[in-house]
């Protein structure tokens, strides 16, 4: 592909779409409450602290870099590069 | 990953995203700006994932970890037992297995999934506490019975396992031993293990306070503290502790002569030489520097009391 079909396709992306950002602030949100819990355990580990951890932390995280995930595939069929 | 490190770097991760999170909209516009999503949104929560659930379920097998749960006090305290026949406490004490992981080194199963089982295991440990009904001291019980595999992931063929007349007695016997058809535990044999409910009967260990710093009236402590555990009492196999003090639980080896020790015949009933560190022998094998000599012995005064004579080595 060359240079100018680039940017004429770069040119015509339409801008990111609400469902877009807010799909972003969800993958922020999860991401802090599994990263938040990971800190604590991290800090003091026990069994108080790495239950929560192990069941809601890390599927926090892995759920939020899905959300990432799908927030990048819908941005690759949005610019039609997918 | 230490934690000094990860802490950090997750509070930092944590500032990344939220500030990502806040600006979605200006961050997804631009190049630079899905660079920063991909980094803060994917790469650094997958790592720090990874890091932090390794030393997480790294940390979960320390012993602080395990003892951290008030049930398990009692056990904590099984292995600070002044008593050279108690097995927890010996094996803790003589570092026999590392203290760090002394809980996770003898309750792992040895074979592959055997981390696996033990995680699952500790993951029923704390359903159990936070929302079942935990057992009272002394009832806790394994959910299964204790595999020799465990013991013999260290004691499997060694010289000082085998050379136990009760284990290659007919009671237990090597290859019944070795193909788990008898239990190390079975009654009789090392039935008590942490013995929880005797711990109030029994004495701590102070580490730096050494035997000769005990009053008379105690056992003489001497000899090999592997000796103790290994060479049965007169009774034969494991007793309860209290028993094994009256029958001279961490007997010396002048005790042991006294009394017979093992009363086998065979090499048992030889009189062998047993290195100690006051053997010559021994003593020239750490002779590096012939300058700094032994203290000179000490004649005793006349108003302490004559150290009694241990017995020779190699006299029966």
């Amino acid at each position: 592909m060359s240079d100018a079909t680039e940017t004429v396709i770069a040119a015509e992306a339409p801008p990111a779409k609400k469902t877009d950002v807010k799909l972003l602030r969800w993958t922020a949100f999860l991401l802090i409450i599994g990263l938040a819990l990971e800190a604590i355990a991290v800090a003091a580990l026990s069994p108080t602290t790495f239950v929560p951890f192990a069941f809601i932390g890390a599927p926090c995280i892995l759920l939020g870099m899905l959300l990432y995930l799908v927030h990048v595939v819908r941005e690759l069929k949005r610019t039609k590069a997918l | 990953m230490p934690a000094v490190i990860l802490l950090p770097l997750i509070l930092l991760t944590i500032a990344l995203v939220a500030w990502l999170g806040l600006s979605a909209k200006a961050r997804a516009a631009g190049r630079a700006g899905k660079i920063l999503l991909l980094v803060g949104m994917f790469g650094l929560p997958g790592f720090l994932l990874a890091a932090g659930g390794q030393k997480a379920v790294h940390d979960s097998g320390q012993r602080e970890f395990c003892l951290s749960c008030h049930e398990m006090t009692p056990y904590q305290r099984s292995l600070e037992i002044d008593d050279r026949e108690y097995l927890p406490a010996v094996h803790y004490q003589n570092n026999l297995v590392p203290r760090d992981t002394a809980c996770y080194a003898c309750h792992t199963d040895y074979t592959l999934y055997g981390d696996v089982s033990a995680k699952l295991n500790g993951l029923k440990h704390v359903y159990v506490h936070f929302l079942g009904d935990v057992p009272a001291t002394g009832e806790i019980h394994l959910y299964s019975p204790y595999p020799n595999k465990n013991c013999l992931k260290c004691h499997e063929h060694s010289r000082r396992f085998e050379e136990v007349k009760q284990h290659r007695g007919p009671k237990a016997g090597l290859d019944k031993l070795y193909a788990n058809d008898v239990s190390c535990l079975q009654k009789g044999c090392h039935d008590l293990g942490h013995g929880v409910k005797l711990l109030d009967e029994m004495e701590t260990w102070k580490p730096g306070v050494f035997p000769e710093d005990k009053p008379a009236t105690e056992d003489g402590g001497g000899g090999d503290d592997l000796d103790d555990l290994f060479d049965e009492p007169s009774g034969g196999g494991d007793e309860k502790p209290a028993d094994a003090d009256a029958t001279g639980g961490g007997d010396s080896d002048a005790t042991e002569g006294a009394a017979g020790g093992d009363d086998a015949g065979g090499a048992a009933a030889e009189p062998t030489k047993k290195a100690t560190l006051n053997d010559p022998e021994v003593d020239d094998l750490f002779d590096d520097d012939p300058a700094p000599a032994a203290p000179a012995p000490t004649e005793p005064t006349k108003d302490e009391p004559k150290p009694e004579e241990p017995a020779k080595e190699g006299t029966p």
